[in-house]
C-alpha cells in the first residue's frame, strides 16, 4: 500500500467553492474507495416531497426507483420524487457507490446490508432499514464488478 | 474480464453436467444395453458443451418469468440431445424407453448443474458480504 499525503489549505482568500484535486500515479483500491466517497458527497439530487423540494446528499439515498415513469429515491425512512429519469441517474453515478440492480432501481451499495441467493441467479440485497430488492440476473456481472468479483 | 466470467461459468456447466451423465450412464449402461465406448463418450461431452452453448445463449433473453426460462432451458435440452445427440452424432435412439431415460438424465444433469451454480453464487454473495463489512468499518 503506497503512502499518501494529505493537504488541506483553508484561507478566507478563497470563496465558498471548495476544490479537490488528487495528484496521483496508478490509482490503488483504497484511492478509488477515497475517489467514489468525493463524488459521492460532491453530488446531489433534488427531491420533492409534498411540494416541497429539498436538495437530497447521496449520501442519504439508499436506493432509485422507476415506477410509472416517475423516479423515487428512497431515504432512512423518507420517500422523494426525482425530476430525473433513472437513466439519467445510473450515467451520473456511474463512479460513484451507486449501481442498477434491476430495470427499475438503482441502488446505494453503502447502504447494504448484505446479500444472499435466490435459485434462478438472482440475489435478495437487504438495506440498512431492513428493506429487500431483488437483483436480477442481467444486472449480476456489474454489481458483483463494484465489488471487484 | 466479463469473458473470463462467462468462460467460467461455460466450463463449470459443461464439467457439471458431463459428470452427472457419465455417472448416471455407468450406472444405467447395463440396463440401457449401451457399452460406454469413447466415441459415445466423446459425444456425450458434445452433447452436454452443446447444452452448455445453447443455455448460455438463450440467456441473454431477458424473459418476464422464471417458467418460461425453465421451458426455454428445457427445449436447448432438448435441442442438444435429441437433434444434436439423435439426429447427427446418432448416439441417441429414438424408442420410447430411451428417449424418457434421455430426458431423466438431463433433468438430473440440470438440477446438478443450478446445484453447482448455487452454491457457486453462495461463496460469492460471502464474498460481497465480506467486502461490504470491510467497507462499512473504513
Amino acid at each position: 500500500m503506497k503512502a499518501m499525503k494529505l493537504f488541506i489549505e483553508q484561507s478566507d482568500d478563497y470563496d465558498n467553492d471548495a476544490e479537490i484535486t488528487i495528484r496521483c500515479g496508478m490509482t490503488d483500491e483504497r484511492l478509488e474507495s477515497i475517489i467514489a466517497h468525493i463524488r459521492l458527497q460532491m453530488f446531489s439530487v433534488s427531491g420533492t416531497k409534498d411540494g416541497e423540494v429539498r436538495v437530497l446528499p447521496l449520501g442519504d439515498i439508499l436506493y432509485f426507483e422507476s415506477i410509472d415513469e416517475r423516479t423515487f429515491a428512497y431515504l432512512q425512512s423518507d420517500v422523494y420524487e426525482c425530476a430525473m429519469k433513472l437513466y439519467e441517474l445510473e450515467a451520473q453515478l456511474e463512479k460513484a457507490n451507486f449501481v442498477r440492480i434491476s430495470k427499475s432501481c438503482i441502488v446505494n451499495i453503502l447502504k447494504l446490508d448484505s446479500v444472499r441467493p435466490l435459485p434462478g441467479s438472482r440475489y435478495e440485497a437487504t438495506l440498512e432499514n431492513g428493506e429487500k430488492l431483488i437483483i436480477n440476473r442481467h444486472y449480476l456481472p456489474a454489481f458483483k464488478s463494484k465489488f471487484g468479483i | 474480464m466479463q469473458w473470463k466470467k462467462w468462460f467460467s461459468q461455460f466450463f463449470t456447466i459443461i464439467c457439471t453436467s458431463f459428470t452427472v451423465i457419465m455417472l448416471l450412464y455407468a450406472g444405467l449402461a447395463e440396463w440401457m444395453d449401451a457399452a460406454l465406448t469413447v466415441t459415445r463418450v466423446f459425444g456425450l461431452f458434445g452433447i452436454c458443451a452443446m447444452v452448455a452453448l445453447l443455455i448460455f445463449l438463450t440467456d441473454f433473453i431477458p424473459f418476464k418469468t422464471r417458467q418460461t426460462r425453465l421451458a426455454v432451458n428445457f427445449l436447448d435440452v432438448c435441442i442438444a440431445v435429441f437433434g444434436f445427440g439423435g439426429d447427427i452424432l446418432k448416439i441417441v435412439p429414438f424408442s420410447r424407453p430411451i428417449v424418457l431415460t434421455v430426458l431423466g438424465m438431463s433433468c438430473a444433469a440440470y438440477v446438478g448443474v443450478i446445484a453447482i451454480m448455487f452454491v457457486n453464487e453462495q461463496i460469492a454473495a460471502n464474498d460481497i458480504n465480506r467486502k461490504l463489512s470491510e467497507m462499512k468499518k473504513r
